[in-house]
């Protein structure tokens, strides 16, 4: 269990990042949703231990994350936003290299983990070309690879699936859901099909605030019956904004559909399936964030 | 194109760089003109401050640093745009691929003017400053710096940016730029290493600032020279510019088709991404057990892992082994090139002249690697973003730094193992086996080593305070000029100068007790290093945030106990260390400045000067107790001498003083009593109870401890060593009267401390002065000692030795003079090997040495020398003559006391001989030595003007003429040319006045460069016969004699008593005035006469100049006697032309036509063919005959 309280966090030129934020996560899957800015990379780095936070505490189980990071750290994985590694260096050497520094310190063992995980990750073909050739998917799939070094009870996956295509994001999550039931995986992401696809549990993040949390299932529920759906010409979506509560806009067959929230069925609308997408916008429209349709 | 120059012009204009740059250059320029703190050029102390010749050489060097700067808009242009990713807009705007390239260079090749322009200017306003010495200020040389602008620094500015803008086009990389540059700068360093008149011709033409061709056309400037004039644009200067302008061009051509115009980023063209083989293999995750430690052992673990990921990705790149085999490169070259060679030849390649030749030559490139990867290493986990997947990994912070500082110590110490191995390949390669690879590895590893282990830990806490590699870069170089800088401000106390560590080393003692104080430095330093290392453990950047908020707290978190222990520790050691080096430096002994001294000597000379014509009394004999203590670096002198009053006065008082380094136990005069004691300048006067009568003599006891306590913050005197000491009369005994050796000898310095000009000698017909000796004597002493050393040394003074004994763990050498000597008194001692001999069975010689290589030549040359000067001048007044080696590190030179000459380790002992072409300098400097028994200790010039001719000039002679016996005259060319070319290099390095030969007052390239050639040229013409006889005459009437003592008119009256009429002039001309010579051949021509002989005409072309002080020279008519010659083949090993006739010629004309006739075919013809007269250029007297 990851308990999360009071956490807060303004960076020097005044952007409030973390917003007195309170999460409870319990082990499993666990996606943070929300749009860019919203904090989520703040929260995600404070956890991994490269970020102070301004107030706040954050422990897994006993673990002070703030105060003890060097505690965490030995169970931690982490696969941030963005990465790199060594120019011209194999799978091989850097997870080498990375199990050391996570204090594998059997070379046997190491042998055997880094061919389990490069099977895992279906990268056993490619373990002797240099990362830096991967593709997007090849090197997210190192990047887990990496994370997963050393029976981590706390899992930190941040933006994964951006930039990848939809096999490649299928692949990848494939491969997430079968990190074992008793580990914390937080998984952050603006992809709602993300969590949907993988989350037991979840959060949606919006101004460094933490806006709703609860099961998919549970939160879908809620709005159940109040979102309507309909097609319109893509130059009336000005004066549907004014009128309805708009949460979404996309196209269909070349039309424009929109969602609206409302509690009875407003003129000339049909019922819409609410999903996850439509939780998380209508969430953030009222907190009055602002998701351009 | 303009668009894109516009564009350029524009961008620059706004942002702040260039104006940085330009002030750091104006800055920089100002200050290197105004202050002696920051230097820009060396050796010119000497001219104007605002001569042509120090401005021409000003911009020189500033066009050389400016392209430091320069680089920055040449390179920065292109990459720029790749880097920010504008290179679409601007490849997709319709502009040409040559508009967008030259458009762009142009534009940067205004900003590279511009830096230079703007520390022109900083010299210009320097220059103008009213608190400069207003003595050494000119008219303003608007002149040089025109032709400085346009004819050094903007070409040079051209070039450069050509050359970096094609690489940074073509490369689309800084770093292969910055190496661009790198071995530009490498290349310019090593051409500069070859200064020899042969290869000086090649390399002034190649190197690419022009500085070694604007020195070899000012190679023989004089003051008057610098002081008015700047070079004419022709021969080999000319070629520099335009080789270098042109391969500017090509360059700049290339650029063109090597530029890819298009947007592929160009960096990874041969990336191809891989294809991966869909396999899908079901596992189940995590099926692997494995266990984590975070033991000691698993940190070192870890620590290894990261290093070795250092080490690869430094040794991996490709700017590394760059640097790595240009710095190679350049330590082989001048391994080969410049083996610390004597008149051409070379020394032995011992491993301790390696080890300083890699030091020397390799620095640039440790420096530039340690420079460039410092900044790099701190960087990269961020540029390649693996810095967030790192930072959460489980390993303390300290692995990563430690990770850092050993990458770059093993990689430095990596590339000088390669240079080790290349200098043993050096030694084997000149058929030296002596190798020794733990000299090596001490003076590599760790002497050179430590200041570079230190400038990484500095650097890395740079980049750790700044975040910003540049700015780091720019931090680190501020502490290089402070380093260097800091003495001239007066800031020279190690405890907070770091200093390189170069502990004299010498085969007698090894680095031995030079050691100690190094290695306290070290040790100093190095919990400094430590303590450094723990701030920049403390702020170690580690996770995304880092602003000096977050810093801070970070560093709150980690003053855990062992960093807070740590820190107490090593700030107590260092302070410990620190006041150790403070008690053994500033208390144990004096710490004092340059500055401190200066105005020492300064005071001296104000209080003490007005006793300078005191008559004193001077020792008659001389009794001495030495007792020489290698081990503990001491000497302890007693010593009872007997002084006499030799003038036609009684004596009211006596003046002693003694050398600043020692201790006077106990002085007394007899029947006098002290009156005043100076204690800053050990000065004393003692009052005779009864002035002392003409005649009458008294004793003078005195006990003298000279003594090495700790260590001093410049190191004890290098005279006391473990093995191998060697120190003089100077240094030990007291000396009477004013010491006019103490005064200041830089005028410059001396109107600082409001001293006049200094007074070098007194003036020739001072006839008061004629009655001291040079020695500063007026007359010769008995002489007995007893110097005693460790059992396991010898110990040498001058006189016979009489006895000898061991007491104890003591060794007694007994010696005595059986006839006065000059007080000139040399003290050895050291554990030698000894080869004795003799010559016809009447003097002993006897070498002692710990060198064996060139023994047997310095008996050899003992004996030749003995055989010529007794047949030639005069008997030899000793029954001995002995030679000791002493340590490298007192000095290179040899020294002639009665009997007993000191012989430098360094110049002659190692000397390598083995090649029979190369001038055997152990000969001549024997010869020389052993000349100076006679010149010097037969016959001393009065302390007069000239004085150093009679004593040098005259041993000069008699060296070369026993080198004429024994090699040959075609030799004797070879070596005289050596010593033209120096005296005409030393006119330009006056610092107040040429003399004649006749009034030189100690002036070495005049007494002995322009000696040698002169005397020799001399001897030429009237003869050696006559010579000699002459000289003969001169030490009849003077030999062991006065006072009153001769001057060189009494020489040159000898001279001129055995020169025929018609060279009386040419008597004059050499001894008495400057004069040098242009000679040429015009034009010449052969026919073949009917009898099948061959008559030559030869038109000559013939000018004399006459040269003032400073070098101003006037033309005079000539009307003089020269050698007109006729030659022929090449023949012999030494290809030396034969002579088919050689007379000489009067020639009264500038132009005159001269005809001879000869029996064998001549190849070639000159005027002076053998370069017996002064001619600055020597090369155009001969030239080829062309058939009639």
């Amino acid at each position: 269990m990851l308990t999360i309280r009071e956490l807060s966090k303004t960076y020097p030129k005044g952007a409030r990042a973390l917003n007195n934020v309170f999460l409870e996560i319990p082990t499993g899957m666990f996606g943070l949703l929300g749009p860019n800015g919203a904090g989520k990379s703040s929260l995600m780095r404070t956890l991994a231990t490269l970020q102070e936070p301004d107030t706040g505490t954050a422990f897994l189980d006993d673990i002070d994350i703030i105060n003890d990071k060097d505690t965490l750290r030995k169970v931690l994985g982490y696969l941030p936003q963005e990465f790199g590694v060594y120019p011209k260096m194999t799978p091989v050497d850097m997870l080498n290299h990375f199990a050391v520094l996570k204090g594998i310190v059997d070379k046997g063992e190491r042998e055997d983990l880094i061919d389990a995980l490069l099977h895992q990750t279906n990268l056993y073909d490619v373990k002797d070309k240099a990362i830096d050739t991967f593709s997007g998917g090849m090197k997210q799939r190192f990047g887990i690879a990496q994370a997963l070094i050393g029976n981590p009870r706390l899992i930190i996956v941040d933006e994964p699936t951006a930039g990848l295509d939809p096999s490649e994001r299928n692949r990848f999550h494939n491969l997430l859901a079968e990190i074992g039931e008793n580990v914390v995986v937080i998984l952050s992401t603006h992809i709602v099909d993300d969590v949907s696809d993988l989350c037991s549990n979840m959060a949606i993040m919006g101004n460094g605030e933490i806006l709703l949390t609860g099961r998919p299932r549970d939160v879908m529920e809620q709005i159940r019956g109040s979102v309507w759906r309909k097609r319109i010409k893509r130059s009336a979506l000005g004066e549907y904004e004014q009128q309805y509560q708009v949460i979404l806009s996309h196209l269909t067959e070349g039309e424009t559909e929109i969602h609206v929230l409302s509690d009875a069925k407003p003129e000339g609308f049909d019922e819409a399936e609410a999903d996850l997408e439509d939780v998380y916008f209508a969430t953030l429209r009222n907190h009055g964030i602002n998701v351009s349709l | 194109m303009f668009e894109v120059f516009r564009f350029e012009i524009n961008y620059h204009r706004r942002q702040y760089l260039f104006y940085v740059l330009s002030g750091v250059f104006f800055l920089l320029a100002f200050l290197a003109t105004t202050t002696p703190n920051v230097q820009m050029v060396g050796g010119v102390d000497n001219v104007n401050i605002n001569s042509p010749y120090t401005v021409l050489l000003t911009l020189t060097s500033l066009s050389t640093i400016c392209v430091f700067g320069a680089i920055a808009f040449c390179a920065s242009g292109v990459i720029r745009d790749y880097d920010m990713n504008v290179a679409e807009l601007f490849l997709s705007s319709p502009v040409t691929k040559s508009d967008y390239l030259y458009g762009r260079f142009l534009g940067s090749l205004v900003f590279a003017f511009g830096l230079f322009l703007a520390g022109s200017l900083g010299v210009f306003l320097g220059e103008l400053m009213p608190w400069l010495d207003s003595e050494r200020i000119g008219p303003i040389p608007f002149g040089a710096y025109w032709y400085s602008i346009w004819a050094i620094g903007l070409p040079n500015m051209f070039a450069c940016a050509c050359i970096f803008f094609c690489v940074a086009t073509v490369t689309r990389s800084m770093m292969a730029t910055y190496v661009g540059m790198i071995v530009l700068l490498m290349l310019t360093f090593l051409l500069g290493t070859f200064t020899e008149k042969e290869t000086v011709e090649l390399t002034s033409i190649l190197d690419p600032f022009g500085g070694t061709a604007l020195g070899e056309v000012t190679r023989y400037w004089t003051v008057f020279e610098k002081n008015s004039m700047v070079p004419a644009l022709e021969g080999a200067l000319l070629a520099n510019r335009v080789l270098w302008i042109v391969i500017g061009l090509g360059f700049l051509a290339l650029a063109y088709p090597l530029f890819r115009f298009n947007v592929d980023s160009g960096k990874k063209p041969k990336k191809q991404e891989v294809q991966e083989q869909r396999v899908s293999v079901e596992t189940t995750l995590l099926a692997v057990t494995v266990h984590q430690d975070f033991s000691g052992r698993a940190q070192w673990m870890q620590y290894l892992s990261q290093t070795r990921i250092e080490v690869l990705n430094i040794v991996k790149s490709v700017p590394f082994v760059i640097l790595l085999i240009v710095g190679l490169v350049s330590v082989t070259a001048n391994a080969a090139a410049n083996l610390g060679n004597i008149f051409g030849t070379a020394v032995y390649p011992t491993t301790a002249i390696m080890v300083n030749i890699i030091n020397g030559a390799f620095s640039l490139s440790l420096v530039a690697v340690l420079i460039y990867y410092s900044g790099e290493l701190m960087v990269r986990e961020r540029n390649v973003r693996v810095s967030e997947i790192l930072d959460a990994m489980p390993h303390p912070n300290w692995v990563m730094m430690a990770a850092k500082v050993t990458g770059l110590v093993v990689v430095i110490v990596s590339m000088l193992l390669a240079a080790m191995v290349a200098g043993i390949g050096v030694q084997l390669y000149k058929g030296y086996y002596d190798i020794n690879v733990g000299q090596y590895l001490v003076g590599l590893l760790f002497f050179f080593q430590f200041p570079l282990y230190l400038m990484i830990v500095v650097s890395v806490f740079f980049y750790i305070l700044t975040r910003n590699k540049y700015a780091a870069m720019a931090l680190m170089v501020l502490y290089f000029i402070y380093s260097l800088a800091a003495p001239q401000m007066g800031l020279e106390h190690y405890l907070y100068r770091f200093r390189q560590l170069f502990p004299p080393y010498s085969d007698f003692t090894g680095y031995a007790h030079n050691l100690v104080p190094y290695l306290w430095q070290t040790v100093y330093w190095g919990f400094f290093g430590c303590l450094l290392l723990v701030v920049i453990h403390l702020m170690w950047p580690r996770g995304t945030e880092d602003d000096w908020g977050n810093r801070l707290k970070v560093m709150r978190q980690r003053m855990t106990q062992p960093v807070v222990i740590s820190i107490w520790a090593f700030s107590t050691l260092f302070v410990l260390s620190g006041g150790y080096i403070f008690y053994n430096t500033t208390i144990l002994n004096e710490y004092t400045t340059r500055n401190e001294r200066e105005s020492l000597q300064a005071e001296y000379e104000k209080n003490y000067k007005q006793y300078e014509n005191l008559p004193q009394p001077e020792p008659a004999d001389i009794y001495a107790e030495v007792d020489i203590f290698p081990n503990k670096r001491e000497a302890v002198l007693k010593a009872t001498m007997v002084y006499r009053n030799l003038h036609d006065v009684p004596l009211e008082v006596v003046h002693f003083s003694v050398s600043p380094r020692v201790d006077v136990e106990r002085l007394e005069v007899e029947g006098a009593t002290l009156e005043t004691y100076d204690e800053d300048y050990a000065y004393r006067i003692y009052r005779f109870d009864e002035p002392l009568a003409p005649g009458a003599e008294m004793v003078v006891d005195a006990e003298i401890a000279w003594r090495t306590p700790g260590f001093a913050n410049n190191g004890h005197t290098v005279k006391l060593t473990p093995n191998g000491t060697f120190f003089n009369t100077q240094d030990m005994f007291p000396l009477h009267g004013y010491q006019n050796d103490q005064e200041l000898q830089d005028n410059n310095i001396r109107r600082k401390y409001g001293l006049p000009d200094l007074e070098r000698m007194a003036k020739i017909d001072d006839e008061e002065q004629w009655m001291t000796s040079g020695f500063n004597m007026k007359r010769r002493v008995n002489f007995e000692t007893i110097v005693s050393t460790s059992a396991d040394q010898i110990a040498i003074a001058p006189g016979y030795l009489q006895e000898e004994w061991t007491e104890g763990d003591r060794r007694y050498f007994h010696y005595k003079m059986d006839a006065p000597i000059w007080p000139f008194l040399s003290f050895v001692s050291a554990d030698y090997e000894v080869k004795k001999d003799t010559w016809r069975d009447q003097v002993a010689i006897e070498v002692y040495y710990i060198h064996d290589y060139n023994v047997d030549t310095m008996v050899r040359a003992t004996k030749d020398s003995l055989e010529y000067f007794t047949e030639n001048f005069s008997p030899y007044q000793y029954r001995q003559f002995r030679i000791m080696e002493f340590p490298r590190y007192q000095g290179t030179f040899a020294q002639s006391f009665p009997n007993t000459i000191p012989f430098s380790e360094a110049i002659g002992f190692v000397a390598d001989l083995r090649d029979p072409e190369e001038i055997d300098y152990v000969y001549y400097v024997t010869a020389h030595e052993l000349a100076h028994q006679w010149w010097a200790h037969q016959v001393m010039g009065a302390n007069v003007q000239g004085q150093t001719m009679i004593v040098e000039s005259l041993a000069q002679y008699s060296a070369l003429m026993v080198m004429e016996k024994e090699y040959g005259r075609d030799y004797m060319k070879r070596f005289l040319e050596f010593e033209l070319d120096r005296y005409l290099q030393g006119r330009g390095g006056e610092l107040i006045d040429e003399m004649p030969l006749y009034l030189v007052e100690n002036q070495p390239y005049i007494h002995y460069r322009k000696g040698s050639v002169v005397l020799y040229a001399i001897k030429d013409y009237i003869g050696e016969e006559n010579m000699n006889r002459a000289l003969a005459d001169f030490i009849e009437a003077y030999g062991m004699k006065g006072p009153p003592f001769p001057t060189t008119k009494h020489l040159i009256a000898h001279i001129r008593d055995h020169t025929p009429d018609e060279y009386e002039d040419m008597i004059t001309d050499m001894l008495e005035k400057i004069v040098l010579y242009d000679l040429r051949v015009a034009d010449s021509s052969v026919t073949e006469t009917d009898d099948g002989r061959y008559e030559v005409t030869i038109d000559v072309i013939a000018h004399k100049f006459e040269a003032d002080g400073s070098g101003a020279e006037t033309e005079v008519p000539i009307a003089t006697y020269l050698d007109i010659g006729v030659l022929g083949e090449e023949q012999g090993d030494a290809k030396v032309p034969e002579i088919i006739y050689l007379e000489k010629h009067e020639i009264k004309r500038n132009e005159q036509t001269i005809k001879v006739v000869v029996d064998k075919k001549p190849v070639s013809v000159g005027i002076d063919p053998l370069n017996k007269m002064i001619d600055r250029d020597p090369s155009d007297n001969v030239s080829n005959v062309a058939a009639g």
